[in-house]
C-alpha cells in the first residue's frame, strides 16, 4: 500500500465532480492515458472495495515509472490506473498515515510546484494565453482552488492523438506559444500525469478526508467574551465596556458580544479608527498640515484652491490673520483627507465600501468647498464646522470614488514617460490585491531586440499588459490630479482597457468611473478589501505561502505548521471575502467577522507540550505592539487623561515631531509601514509615557471629587495601609485592594479574585514602596514635597485654579507617591501596551 | 510550559542563568558601542543641476541660444594647479570648493537611465533602479552595527533597510533628549526611587513567568522577549545628549541633522545616517532655485565637515552625496529646468583620494564613455563603458568593507567592478 502524509488536510472534495463523463476509469495499457505498464501484482487494493482512512489507493508497483525507462513515450510517466496515489519521488510511506486526496494532490503537487511557476503567469485573465481554455485565477482568489482545478481538468481530459493536452502542449511536440515549457523529462511531469490520471479514476484514488479533517484551532484557548468585549471596545472605540455590556456577554456569552459591537461600530471613536485605517490603504495624510495638499494639486484644474491667500487681503492683522491661518489649515488638511472622509462618510451611511471607487461624488467641507469653487451649490449646517464634510459634485468631473480625488492622483502622480503606471500599480495593490511587481520577478534581458518592448516583448509585458491598460483608463488625470481632456492615448501602449475589456471609445473620457465599476465586480476587490482590513485589526499582512522547503524537508514540522496555517488562513479569508460580497460590501460585517474570529481572539495554548500549527506563527494571539493612535487614545481611555504637553496640545503619540513616528506610526510619506517589534528607544517612550502619566493622573485624579474620578474613586490621599503608630487601617486596606483589583481589569483586562495571586503582587508593591516611602521622609531623605509636574494646584482640564482644600502640592502620607508606582506598574506592563 | 520558556530563553538570546541577572542582557554590546567609521549619506532632493554645480557647462556669450546655463564659460572656477576640480560660478560654490576640492572625488555624467523622484532618490542611495535593496547606509550599518541603540539614523530620502537593521528617525531631539532618563521629571529627584523602581521589576518579572507557565502562544513569547531585550539595551540617548553639540549655532537644517548624527556616532550608538536637504526640483527659475538651494547644500556640507574635523574625526567619516537626477539641458518656457537622467555623485572623508574628477559629459549634458581603466572621459561617440551610480554603489561596497557579506550575495549590484575611491 502506498500514501502519503501530507498533514492536515483542507481539501476540497471535489473530485467526485469530475468524476463523470471524464473518459471511464481507464486502463494500465489504455492509450489514452499514455499506455503506462500493467500494475503489478503488489498494487492491489488491501481492506476491502474502498479504501479506509489511513489506506490509500493501491500502488503500481512501488515505483513511478523512471524517465527512459521501458514506460512507452508519449505520456509514458502517467503512473498506472487503479493504482495508489505514489507520488514523484516514491517513497513509502509508514502504514496508517493518511491518503491524499485528489484536490489536496492537485494544490500542493500540481498546483504549486509545476502549474503556478510554468503556466499560470500566461494562463491567467491579464497573461497572454488569456483567451485559451485553461485560464488559472489567482491563489486567494474566491474559490480559487476549484477554479483552477475546473482550469486543469477542463483541458486534462482532453486528448490529442491519446495524449493528454496538458502533458503534450507544454512538452514542446506540438505548438504551444509557451514552448516547451514542462519537457519530458521535467521534473513536476509525473505530478501532472498522476493528476490526469487521478480525474479519470477518482474511484482508485478515493479516501475519506473528512475523516481526516480536523479543527485546526482544537487547543487553542481565546480570549473569554468579556476579555473579547474590552479588547473590541478599546480597539475601535477607544473605550472601556460599559458595565450594561459587561452583564450582557457574561449573561449570554459570546452571542451577547453582538451589540457591543454594533453600537461601538457607530460611536465618533469607531470613525477615527476608519480614518487611521483609511491612511494606512491611502496614505494621503502625507500632505495634511501647512500648505501641503492645496501646493499638491493641479493649481490648473483648482485655480482657487489658494483662495484664502488673497494678494492684499490675507493674512492681515489681528483677527483676521487668525482666521485666515485657520482657514488655510482647515482647507489644506479637508482637501487631504478628501477620500478618507469618502471612506468614513460610507460607513456613517450604511453604504457599500464599493463606493470608495464608484461614488459619483466627493466630500467636501466649506472650505474645500471654496478651493473648488463649489461653495454655492453645496449646503452646510455650520459653514465654519470643518469637520462637517458633505457629498459634492465638482463640475465636469467625473467623479470615481478616491481614484478621482485630486490628492490621490497627487500622492502618486505621473509623468510623460510613466504614463500612469505608477498609479495603475497602487490601484492593483490597493484595491484588487495584486502586486504586479511580482509578475515579473524573473531575469530579464536589458537588450531586448523587439520593437516596442513593454508593448511586444513576453519578458516586459507579463507585467506592462497587465498595468497599461489600467493606466490608460486613467488618462484624463493630470499629472497632480486635475481632470483634463486627451485626445489620444499612447498608441505604442496596450489600449485601455481592465480584464480583457478594451475601454469602448465613448467612456473615455469617464475611464476612471468605467474602471472602478469593474473593479468592484472582480472578486479580487474584495480580496484587497479583506486584507486592508485584517490587517488593520490583526497587526499582521496576510500569510504568503512557506517557501518550498529543502528536499528531504517536506514533512518538516516547522513546514507544515506553516502550510497548514497558510491554507486555514486562506480558506478563513476566502470566506471572509464571500460574506463580504453576499452582505452588500458592509465593511461592519467584515469587522465583526475578523472580531469573532480566533484571530482576534486566540490566547493561549491549551496545551502544555505543544502549541498548535496554526497558533505556532508570528501572527496568532497577543503580542501585537499597540500603534501609538492606539496607545494614546488608550492612556486617555482608562486614566482619563491624555499624554501631551499640556492639556490644549497634541499627544505625544500623534505628533510627528515628538513620538509619532518614533513610536511606529506612519508620517504617510517616508514612512508607510509600521514595524511590529519594539527598539530600544520605543521602549523609552514607553516609559517615559508610564512616568509622565502615572505623575499627571494621581494628584489630579485624587484632587477631584469622588463621583468625577475615573480610576480612584474608592480611596483618598490619607487612605493609608496603616496609621501613625504602624497599626493596620482595615477600612483603608480594604478600599484599597479594591482599587488596585478594578485597576488590574481597567488597566490589564485581568478580572482578578480577591485571594488571586496577582492581586497580591500588586497589594505587596504598593505596601513596600509606601512602607519605603513613609521612612525615607522620616529619616529626611526625602521630602513631602512633590515635583512640580505631579502636584495639582489647578485643573488638567479648564486649568482653573483649584480651591486650596483640593490642591495637592505635596505628599506628607506618602500614598500620592505609592500610587505613582502603581500607576506606573499597570502602565508599563506588558498587557497594557500590547494586544 | 517547557517549550515555552525554552523559547522564550532562545528569543532573548540568554541561558537560564540571564533571567536571574534581571534586565540588563544586551546592554554590553551596546556599551562596548561603534568606534569604527561612520557612513553618512546626503541627499540633495529634487534633482539637482549638475551644470550649476559641479559639472559646468556655461555659454558663450551674452547672446548665444538656447544655453546650457546663464553664465559664461569664461565664469567657470577651478582651483588651479592642474586640479580638474571644476564648478559654476553659482551660490557658495566658491567657498565649498576651494576649502574642500582637495577631498573631492567627482563623478560627473552618470546615466541614472530615470526621471522619476523615487527611482532616482533610490538609485543614487542604493545602486539599484528597483525597490528591492537597502540603502547604502542601511546596509553599512547592517553589517557592522546592528546591534546598537540607533544604528542607522535617517531624516529622509530613500532608507530602506529591507528589514536588515532598525531605521530612527530623529524629528524632534528635545523629544529624544526627554528619552534619556525616563524617570526624570525636570527636578533633583526622580519621580520613582532606585528601590521602588526595582520593586516594580521584580514584580514585573514575577509576572512574566507566571504569563510564561501559562503556556502563551509563540508570538506572545517572542514578543515579550523582544521587549524585555528593548528595554535591556542601552538606548545611548544619555551619551548621544553629552555630545551634541548646540544646534542653534547651525545656520542650515542639513547642518543640523549632520551634527545629531555625528553626535550619535561619538555616543557609540549609530553607524550611519541619511541627511537631507530639499529645494532641488526646479521646474521654474531654475538658477534662482538652484543657487538657493545649493548655497543650503554647501553651507550644511560646510557645517558637517568642519564638526568632523573638530571632532578629530576626518579620517574616520565617509560622505556620499548624490541627486535624483540632473536637469534638462537649457532652460524651459518658465526659465526653469525638467527631469534628465545624467546626473553627479561626490565622495570624501575616509580612505577617499581627493581632487580627481572621473566620468564625464557632452556640452549638452549628455554621459560620454569613459576608459575603463582611469574612468576618463572619451571622445564624444566612443564606444565604451557608461558610468552609472550603480558603478559608484559596487565601489562603495568595496570600500566599506561590504562586499562579500551575505547581504552583499542577497542584494547584488549589477555593475562592473572598478575600485575608484581609494
Amino acid at each position: 500500500m502506498k500514501s502519503r502524509s501530507f498533514g492536515l488536510s483542507h481539501g476540497l472534495a471535489l473530485t467526485a465532480l469530475f468524476a463523470v463523463g471524464c473518459g471511464g476509469s481507464g486502463s494500465a495499457d489504455d492509450p489514452a492515458l499514455g499506455g503506462s505498464p500493467a500494475p503489478t501484482p503488489d498494487a492491489e487494493v488491501t481492506g476491502g472495495d474502498t479504501p479506509a482512512p489511513g489506506d490509500g489507493p493501491p500502488a503500481p508497483g512501488g515505483d513511478t515509472p523512471a524517465p527512459g525507462g521501458d514506460t512507452p513515450a508519449p505520456g509514458g510517466d502517467t503512473p498506472a490506473p487503479g493504482g495508489n496515489a505514489p507520488l514523484p519521488g516514491g517513497d513509502t510511506p509508514a502504514p496508517g498515515e493518511p491518503c491524499v486526496d485528489s484536490d489536496t494532490f492537485f494544490v500542493r503537487k500540481v498546483w504549486r510546484e509545476t502549474v503556478r511557476p510554468v503556466c499560470a503567469t500566461c494562463h491567467s485573465a491579464n497573461g497572454s494565453a488569456a483567451q485559451t481554455r485553461m485560464v488559472y485565477v489567482p491563489e486567494g482568489a474566491p474559490d480559487w482552488q476549484r477554479r483552477n482545478l475546473e482550469a486543469f481538468s477542463g483541458v486534462a481530459l482532453l486528448q490529442q492523438d491519446g495524449v493528454p493536452l496538458v502533458l503534450l502542449k507544454p512538452s514542446g511536440r506540438v505548438a504551444h506559444a509557451g514552448g516547451a515549457a514542462l519537457p519530458e523529462d521535467a521534473p513536476g511531469r509525473a505530478a501532472v500525469a498522476e493528476m490526469v490520471d487521478r480525474l479519470s479514476n477518482p474511484e482508485a484514488y478515493a479516501c475519506n478526508v473528512d475523516a481526516q479533517k480536523q479543527d485546526v484551532w482544537a487547543g487553542v484557548e481565546l480570549l473569554d467574551p468579556a476579555e473579547t468585549l474590552r479588547k473590541a471596545t478599546l480597539f475601535f472605540g477607544g473605550r472601556l465596556p460599559t458595565d450594561a455590556e459587561l452583564a450582557m456577554v457574561d449573561a449570554t456569552g459570546i452571542a451577547g458580544l453582538e451589540p457591543a459591537l454594533d453600537a461601538v461600530l457607530h460611536e465618533d471613536a469607531f470613525y477615527n479608527w476608519v480614518r487611521w485605517t483609511a491612511n494606512d490603504l491611502l496614505l494621503t495624510d502625507k500632505y495634511v498640515g501647512n500648505s501641503r495638499a492645496v501646493d499638491a494639486i493641479d493649481p490648473t484644474a483648482y485655480p482657487q484652491a489658494k483662495w484664502f491667500s488673497v494678494a492684499g487681503v490675507s493674512p492681515g492683522t489681528g483677527e483676521e490673520a487668525t482666521w485666515f491661518r485657520a482657514a488655510q489649515v482647515f482647507t489644506n488638511d479637508s482637501v487631504a483627507r478628501e477620500p478618507i472622509e469618502l471612506v468614513v462618510h460610507l460607513l456613517k451611511q450604511d453604504r457599500p465600501i464599493t463606493e470608495m471607487l464608484t461614488a459619483d461624488y466627493t466630500m467636501v467641507n466649506a472650505f474645500s468647498a471654496r478651493a473648488y469653487g463649489v461653495q454655492d451649490s453645496v449646503r452646510f449646517e455650520d459653514r465654519f464646522d470643518p469637520r462637517e464634510f458633505v457629498e459634492a459634485r465638482l463640475p465636469g468631473v467625473p467623479h470615481a470614488g478616491v481614484l478621482s480625488t485630486p490628492i490621490f492622483m497627487s500622492r502618486y502622480p505621473t509623468t510623460e514617460t510613466n504614463r500612469n503606471r505608477a498609479r495603475a500599480r497602487v490601484v492593483y495593490d490597493s484595491f484588487l490585491a495584486t502586486n504586479v511587481l511580482e509578475l515579473g520577478q524573473r531575469p530579464i534581458s536589458a537588450d531586448s531586440p523587439i520593437h516596442n518592448p513593454t508593448l511586444n516583448d513576453p519578458q516586459c509585458n507579463v507585467c506592462h499588459s497587465v498595468i497599461d491598460p489600467l493606466a490608460g483608463a486613467l488618462q484624463n488625470w493630470s499629472a497632480r490630479g486635475g481632470y483634463q481632456d486627451v485626445e489620444a492615448w499612447y498608441p505604442e501602449m496596450a489600449p485601455p482597457g481592465f480584464g480583457g475589456e478594451m475601454l469602448p471609445l465613448e467612456d473615455r473620457s469617464t475611464g476612471a468611473t468605467w474602471l472602478a465599476d469593474r473593479i468592484v465586480e472582480d472578486r479580487r476587490f474584495d480580496r484587497a478589501m479583506v486584507r486592508w482590513i485584517f490587517k488593520a485589526i490583526v497587526g499582521s499582512a496576510v500569510r504568503r505561502e512557506p517557501l518550498a522547503p529543502a528536499p528531504g524537508m517536506e514533512e518538516s514540522p516547522e513546514y507544515l505548521d506553516a502550510l497548514e496555517a497558510f491554507e486555514a488562513q486562506a480558506d478563513d479569508l476566502a470566506r471572509m471575502e464571500r460574506e463580504l460580497r453576499a452582505n452588500g460590501h458592509d465593511l461592519r460585517v467584515l469587522i465583526k467577522s475578523i472580531v469573532r474570529s480566533p484571530y482576534f481572539r486566540a490566547d493561549r495554548s491549551a496545551q502544555t507540550d505543544r502549541v498548535p500549527g496554526i497558533a505556532s506563527q508570528p501572527d496568532v494571539g497577543v503580542g501585537r505592539l499597540i500603534t501609538p493612535e492606539h496607545l494614546a487614545r488608550r492612556v486617555q481611555a482608562i486614566t482619563g487623561f491624555p499624554w501631551r504637553p499640556r492639556a490644549d496640545g497634541i499627544d505625544y503619540l500623534l505628533d510627528a515631531s515628538q513620538y509619532k513616528v518614533l513610536y511606529g506610526g506612519l508620517d504617510s510619506d517616508e514612512v508607510v509601514e509600521r514595524p511590529s517589534e519594539v527598539n530600544s528607544l520605543m521602549a523609552a517612550v514607553q516609559s517615559r509615557m508610564a512616568t509622565d502619566v502615572s505623575c499627571l493622573l494621581v494628584a489630579q485624579e485624587l484632587a477631584r471629587p469622588s463621583a468625577e474620578r475615573r480610576v480612584f474613586g474608592g480611596v483618598e490621599v490619607a487612605y493609608r495601609p496603616f496609621d501613625a503608630n504602624g497599626f493596620e487601617v482595615p477600612q483603608a486596606q480594604a478600599a484599597i485592594r479594591e482599587t488596585l483589583k478594578r485597576m488590574h481589569w481597567t488597566f490589564l483586562g485581568e478580572r482578578v479574585t480577591d485571594d488571586s495571586l496577582e492581586l497580591e503582587r500588586t497589594w505587596r508593591l504598593f505596601l513596600e514602596t509606601y512602607q519605603e516611602n513613609v521612612a525615607a521622609m522620616a529619616s529626611g531623605e526625602l521630602t513631602p514635597n512633590l515635583s512640580d509636574p505631579c502636584r495639582a494646584r489647578t485643573d488638567y482640564r479648564t486649568g482653573l485654579e483649584l480651591p486650596a482644600d483640593r490642591r495637592i502640592m505635596s505628599d506628607p502620607n506618602g500614598t500620592v507617591r505609592t500610587w505613582h508606582a502603581v500607576v506606573f506598574y499597570m502602565l508599563s506592563d506588558f498587557r497594557f501596551l500590547y494586544e | 510550559m517547557q517549550s515555552n520558556r525554552r523559547s522564550f530563553l532562545q528569543a532573548l538570546g540568554l541561558g537560564v542563568a540571564g533571567l536571574t541577572l534581571g534586565w540588563p542582557v544586551s546592554q554590553a554590546k551596546a556599551q562596548g558601542g561603534w568606534n569604527g567609521r561612520f557612513l553618512l549619506y546626503v541627499h540633495a532632493g529634487g534633482g539637482w543641476d549638475p551644470t550649476s554645480f559641479c559639472d559646468p557647462k556655461g555659454r558663450e556669450a551674452a547672446g548665444s541660444p538656447d544655453p546650457m546655463n546663464n553664465y559664461l564659460m569664461s565664469d567657470i572656477r577651478s582651483t588651479g594647479g592642474g586640479s580638474p576640480i571644476r564648478w559654476a560660478p553659482i551660490g557658495d560654490n566658491d567657498a565649498f570648493f576651494q576649502r574642500y576640492g582637495e577631498r573631492l572625488l567627482i563623478l560627473n555624467g552618470l546615466d541614472t537611465s530615470t526621471n522619476g523622484h523615487d527611482s532616482g532618490t533610490r538609485y543614487a542611495a542604493s545602486g539599484t533602479l528597483a525597490e528591492t535593496h537597502p540603502s547604502i547606509a542601511a546596509f553599512y550599518a547592517s553589517v557592522y552595527a546592528h546591534e546598537l541603540s540607533m544604528p542607522f539614523i535617517s531624516n529622509g530620502a530613500y532608507d530602506s533597510t529591507r528589514g536588515l537593521v532598525s531605521k530612527t528617525r530623529i524629528g524632534n531631539i528635545s523629544a529624544l533628549e526627554r528619552l534619556a532618563d525616563t524617570n526624570d521629571l525636570g527636578g533633583s529627584v526622580g519621580m520613582l526611587s532606585r528601590a521602588t523602581l526595582d520593586r516594580i521589576e521584580r514584580a514585573q518579572s514575577e509576572r512574566e513567568a507566571d504569563r510564561l507557565a501559562r503556556n502563551p502562544l509563540p508570538r506572545e513569547v517572542q514578543a515579550r522577549a523582544k521587549r524585555i531585550g528593548a528595554r535591556a539595551t542601552d538606548s545611548g540617548i544619555g551619551r548621544l545628549r553629552a555630545e551634541l553639540p548646540n544646534l542653534q549655532n547651525y545656520r542650515t537644517n542639513l547642518g543640523r541633522q549632520g551634527a545629531v548624527a555625528l553626535a550619535a556616532w561619538r555616543a557609540g550608538v549609530s553607524a550611519s545616517a541619511n541627511v537631507t536637504t530639499g529645494g532641488f526640483d526646479t521646474h521654474a527659475n531654475n538658477d534662482l532655485g538652484q543657487a538657493t538651494a545649493l548655497t543650503n547644500l554647501t553651507q550644511g556640507l560646510d557645517e558637517i565637515l568642519r564638526e568632523i574635523e573638530r571632532s578629530g574625526a576626518t579620517d574616520q567619516v565617509t560622505l556620499i552625496v548624490g541627486s535624483d537626477f540632473g536637469r534638462t539641458p537649457g532652460y524651459n518656457d518658465g526659465n526653469g529646468k525638467d527631469h534628465w537622467p545624467v546626473t553627479s555623485m561626490m565622495l570624501l572623508g575616509a580612505g577617499v583620494r581627493g581632487n580627481r574628477v572621473l566620468g564625464g559629459s557632452t556640452a549638452r549634458h549628455r554621459p560620454l564613455t569613459v576608459d575603463a581603466q582611469t574612468l576618463q572621459p572619451l571622445p564624444e561617440g566612443t564606444p565604451g563603458l557608461v558610468l552609472t551610480p550603480a558603478h559608484v554603489h559596487r565601489a562603495l561596497r568595496t570600500h566599506l568593507g561590504l562586499t562579500g557579506t551575505e547581504a552583499d550575495r542577497l542584494y547584488p549590484i549589477a555593475a562592473e567592478e572598478l575600485n575608484f575611491i581609494g
